[in-house]
């Protein structure tokens, strides 16, 4: 189900703002420190169903965090990483009474601080028992569901509670909440601007693969280079971790021209990142911190056509920031060659200062990019 | 934020209003622009379509304050109403009708100042040509014969439109300047034309009150 509006509250940066009028495509700008980030982890959040995970997630992942040595038993230290979670409040701070919440038309989470009781039965360590004074409440609503979780704070707002930042085998650059057990969940893809892993790319692959639908991929990946006629993942026995001599990328249908995926330029990689992602998700969000990190000014408009043709076949809303004129230009030049887009795109220029963001639809995406109309 | 912006139709009116405003004093010519600098960067649009279409994404992008110069030549009243069709959207309210001072409002959603000067005074029809005849002096007998000799040359099989009279007028007459020929914006410039006859003087105090200069 498509968001035509988010609104946060209490949230980071923002006392109370709203994403309005919102698209099947919708591009963030702002200026920087503007909250671009922290909206695009807002709707991860919201989409996860308030999941404390993601939250957690998010946190380390910004360095949001604190790391605690300490004796396992006697031969053994272990560094642990706890969260921090009073970043996410508006002012930084924690203390009872005090709430966020994110909401859109269909659901609403909403996380609020208690002081911490016992009957609040939140599992703990009995390590940091003594630390704890505050709880967590997680809420979210939405028609046929509702929950309410609770995580144990210490009074500067930290999760310690044991906790795990790997998630299905991802590492800190990705979180990804995609659980078959989760029936309800909606599906959802965070993608920082740092690409995945090898490891998480090749897993993505495999189910590409097994659901058929690897030659879309191959098909976005002439984007960038038109003579690609295929992509190999080679076993992991014989890969080299975290480089990229274990995908093979086959041209003009030749097998004697299968080149290492290390061979071409950061592009290739992300573009493959963006259409595995792309098509994995169907029916989902997918979220794209700085879309444009690692691809030529040259391929933005047919970057921005795979992005936009993809969501529209595969029923997938797209949130994705970026900070490059030339990756608006992308999008205005993709409107004017394909005007049927019309409807699925918009630009959102975040002004925290205000209470909803600035909307610019297709048309006035394009008059700004014609008139050099600064829009960041 | 990119600061503040005034937005005109076409070269003749960027060169114009620059040299009219560098003759009240404001530094168009030696400046290199800061951030924070309150006199707007000028741009022409290329024509009036473009301009009136660009409305509502200049407001929406990031300038602060944001003026707009328009011919009033269609006539004002549509011209006007057109303008305020595309305010609206942008949270600007204007008035029924234009004021004589020039518009100036704010964008309560957006929280930024908009101004709209309809040229020549924001009361008759017309466009620059109408603003510059201003600024000739009225006893001006260069100017008297440059009309007479404007309906000669009709009368001679001239082929411009009835409504580019003003601009074969106001032409014929920086044909016989001392340098011949000046496009408007260096004949301001060079003094051909008044600067702070009343029209030119409620302008630039449009001017003022919009960007705060």
């Amino acid at each position: 189900m498509e968001m035509s509006s988010v609104t946060f509250e209490n949230y980071r940066g923002f006392e109370k703002y709203t994403l309005d009028k919102l698209s099947r495509v919708n591009l963030l700008v702002g200026e920087n420190n503007c909250g671009k980030t922290a909206i695009l982890e807002g709707i991860h959040f919201l989409a996860s169903q308030g999941d404390h995970g993601v939250l957690s997630g998010i946190a380390i992942n910004r360095g949001e965090s604190i790391k605690v040595e300490y004796d396992e038993d006697e031969n053994r230290k272990v560094i642990r990483t706890f969260p921090i979670m009073r970043y996410f409040f508006h002012g930084r701070t924690i203390a009872p009474n005090q709430f966020f919440n994110i909401k859109t038309d269909y659901i609403s989470t909403c996380a609020m601080v208690t002081k911490y009781q016992k009957q609040d039965t939140v599992p703990i360590d009995s390590t940091y028992k003594s630390l704890v004074s505050l709880t967590l409440k997680i809420s979210a609503k939405k028609e046929d569901f509702e929950s309410l979780s609770s995580i144990a704070l210490t009074n500067d707002g930290i999760i310690i509670e044991p906790f795990l930042p790997q998630k299905n085998g991802l590492t800190q650059s990705t979180i990804n909440i995609i659980d078959a057990t989760q029936e309800r969940a909606i599906k959802i893809f965070y993608l920082s601007p740092i690409s995945l892993s090898i490891e998480e790319l090749s897993a993505a692959w495999n189910k590409i693969i097994s659901e058929g639908k690897d030659s879309a991929v191959g098909k976005a990946m002439t984007i960038i280079e038109p003579r690609l006629t295929n992509v190999f993942f080679l076993s992991r026995s014989i890969q080299v971790f975290n480089n990229y001599t274990g995908i093979l990328v086959e041209l003009d249908n030749r097998d004697d021209q299968r080149i290492p995926l290390g061979n071409f330029g950061d592009g290739m990689r992300r573009l493959l990142t963006l259409a595995i992602i792309m098509i994995q998700n169907s029916n989902g969000i997918v979220l794209i911190d700085e879309i444009d990190t690692g691809l030529h000014n040259s391929i933005m408009s047919d970057l921005w056509q795979f992005v936009i043709e993809t969501a529209r076949q595969s029923n997938i809303q797209v949130f994705a920031t970026t900070h490059s004129l030339d990756c608006i230009r992308g999008l205005a030049e993709c409107y004017r060659k394909y005007p049927e887009y019309a409807d699925d795109i918009s630009l959102q220029r975040i002004v925290p200062d205000l209470e909803k963001s600035v909307t610019f639809n297709a048309k006035n995406i394009e008059i700004a990019m014609h008139q050099n109309i600064e829009v960041r | 934020m990119a600061g503040n912006i005034l937005l005109v139709e076409g070269s003749d009116d960027l060169h114009t209003i620059m040299h009219l405003l560098i003759r009240h004093g404001y530094d168009y010519n030696t400046r290199l622009r800061k951030g924070d600098d309150p006199l707007p960067e000028i741009h022409e649009l290329g024509g009036k379509n473009a301009l009136l279409d660009s409305i509502e994404s200049f407001i929406a992008g990031a300038y602060e304050r944001i003026g707009f110069i328009i011919d009033a030549d269609l006539p004002i009243s549509s011209c006007w109403q057109s303008v305020r069709n595309r305010l609206q959207p942008v949270g600007v309210d204007a008035p029924t009708n234009p004021i004589a001072t020039g518009f100036i409002g704010t964008s309560t959603s957006l929280r930024k100042q908009v101004g709209v000067w309809l040229m020549p005074d924001n009361q008759r029809d017309g466009t620059l040509e109408h603003f510059l005849r201003e600024l000739i002096r009225i006893d001006d007998s260069l100017f008297a014969h440059a009309r007479q000799a404007t309906v000669g040359a009709t009368q001679n099989g001239a082929r411009f439109a009835v409504q580019d009279t003003p601009k074969a007028e106001i032409h014929a007459w920086l044909a016989w300047q001392e340098t011949p020929g000046l496009p408007y914006g260096a004949a301001v410039g060079a003094h051909y034309f008044l600067h702070d006859q009343a029209m030119a003087n409620a302008f630039v105090d449009w001017f003022k009150r919009l960007y705060g200069v």
